[in-house]
């Protein structure tokens, strides 16, 4: 087995994961990984394994973000062409679920940029001095952008989920 | 001790730190109510913050979140979703127009009947259109937009390539054609403004003259789907370079020895577009006859492109393959298997 196949098969499932979390789309973050491999090819040997694709995925999404805005909404009409013609369909989820699903990404879209990897690669299983290296931090400064990413996570999360209630009342009251 | 802040709290339940400050850590946290307090708080936390983000886990593919810091383009955003836009209906809708204004130009005109419809189409355009936008380019496409996608030459000349509306002999070559209806442009706009003040004048006036023409306002329509479609044309230009014939092998210089099972021995790109939809299936179940099989697939950057293979078995995963530009290597996934293959242009079959 080579060094190659061992990357894929060690860190392809926990990358796809993380980019889907952080795009909210499976199919590119496949692509992003694919791309994120592709350059692990060419770069031959790489010393932190983890941290590298981690930090050269998360780069690829910020340059995708950068890009030019025209190009950007053709390459989504391709995409969404694409899909139309895709065989294998997710499985439906149920309400409660979508709307937590919703929640949890308007929530997570909430934090920084920053925060919202750090806790995303935590969630990966990183540890410190990878997420620290991923995203050009000090070691020291992990433990409290996580704590403020949580904490800021949970707070949006529970803002939201009320919110929603608010509105559920009111169009119950409404309703009656 | 001073309490314990919360980044540290969270490092130690982490378990990153180092063994004597997760002892401090520990004997500070039993004789201090405050900091006790605090560290159960961060474990709710903790837990809370992987719940939400285990439910970010449902997202299908094709969800993409609107609004959010370098996050990825909102697809509720788009223009072309919203009017449920394909190309193949802009086309069609911008074919449509044309008709119908060369038909209200026509029916508004005093112009004798000998006069050519490229004339006057000619007489609108130029009537509103910027110095920069041509007669040619405006027919062209209206009535070619779809076959632009993915063609080899370059836009200039993609546009002046088709001619339906105008009556122009078929011997003439483009160039001629162009020189004729130039020619004839500004001799009948003179004309028009003479004969007939609403219409072309009118068109002319451009927003002063309030309302506008039929003339003018499909003149208008006509340029603003020419430069929408002119710009999407430059953005598919790369789809170019990856047209053509592809054989595919094991890449055994990174220790493969198999394809991933799904993959063809050999496929051709065509161009991207939404037109070879239709086609697919036919191509798909053609594939078995046919020494190389025309599959569909997109451009993901510059440089790169994705080439989706339906499973040829039920039960069996599709097999999604990235090629990059000048490279010999292709990155094949199937479900949760990534492998890398060799893949390299073939003389297309006759």
């Amino acid at each position: 087995m080579t060094d190659l196949d061992r990357l894929f098969r060690e860190y392809h499932q926990p990358l796809v994961r993380y980019l889907t979390r952080r795009l909210g789309d499976r199919d590119w973050a496949e692509e992003v990984a694919q791309e994120t491999f592709l350059r692990a090819v060419r770069q031959g040997a790489i010393v932190s394994e983890r941290s590298w694709l981690f930090a050269v995925a998360t780069n690829l999404i910020r340059d995708e973000a950068r890009r030019d805005a025209r190009r950007r909404k053709h390459l989504e009409l391709l995409r969404s062409q694409a899909q139309a013609d895709e065989i294998v369909e997710p499985e439906p989820l149920t309400i409660e679920r979508a709307q937590e699903t919703v929640m949890a990404r308007r929530a997570i879209e909430m934090l920084s940029e920053r925060d919202r990897e750090a806790l995303l690669m935590k969630e990966e299983g990183l540890d410190y001095q990878e997420i620290a290296a991923a995203l050009e931090l000090s070691v020291a400064s992990v433990g409290t952008t996580l704590a403020r990413a949580r904490r800021r996570l949970v707070e949006a999360y529970e803002s939201l989920q009320e919110s929603a209630s608010h509105k559920e009342g009111r169009g119950s009251h409404a309703a009656s | 001790m001073q309490h314990l802040d919360e980044g540290t709290i969270h490092a130690w339940l982490d378990g990153a730190l180092t063994p004597l400050e997760a002892e401090q850590a520990t004997k500070h946290a039993g004789e201090c109510a405050t900091c006790a307090a605090a560290v159960a708080e961060a474990r709710g936390i903790i837990a809370g913050s992987a719940r939400i983000v285990a439910a970010l886990d449902d997202v299908p593919g094709g969800v993409i979140p609107a609004g959010g810091k370098a996050t990825p383009p909102a697809s509720g955003s788009s223009a072309w979703r919203r009017l449920r836009l394909t190309p193949g209906r802009a086309a069609l809708a911008a074919t449509i127009l044309l008709a119908v204004g060369t038909t209200l130009t026509l029916r508004s005109s005093s112009v004798p009947s000998s006069t050519t419809d490229s004339a006057i189409t000619a007489t609108a355009a130029k009537a509103t259109a910027p110095a920069t936008v041509s007669l040619p380019a405006t027919r062209a496409i209206a009535t070619d937009s779809i076959k632009v996608v993915g063609s080899s030459s370059s836009t200039a000349s993609r546009l002046q390539k088709t001619s339906v509306v105008a009556p122009v002999p078929q011997t003439q070559t483009v160039a001629e054609q162009r020189a004729v209806a130039d020619a004839a442009a500004p001799r009948d706009t003179a004309q028009r403004d003479v004969a007939k003040p609403r219409g072309a004048q009118e068109a002319v006036a451009g927003a002063s003259a309030a309302p506008p023409s039929a003339v003018a306002m499909t003149a208008r329509n006509n340029i603003a789907s020419a430069k929408v479609l002119e710009q999407r044309a430059d953005s598919l230009r790369p789809a170019n370079a990856f047209e053509g014939c592809y054989r595919v092998s094991a890449d055994s210089a990174n220790g493969s020895t198999e394809v991933p099972r799904g993959l063809p021995a050999s496929f051709t790109l065509s161009r991207p577009s939404s037109d070879l939809r239709a086609a697919q299936r036919r191509a798909f179940a053609a594939s078995t006859d046919s020494s190389a099989m025309r599959v569909p697939w997109r451009l993901l950057s510059t440089n790169q492109a994705s080439v989706t293979f339906a499973a040829a078995v039920g039960g069996a995963q599709p097999v999604s393959l990235v090629l990059t530009e000048g490279s010999p290597v292709g990155v094949a996934s199937s479900g949760d298997r990534t492998t890398l293959v060799r893949v390299v242009r073939s003389p297309c079959p006759p």
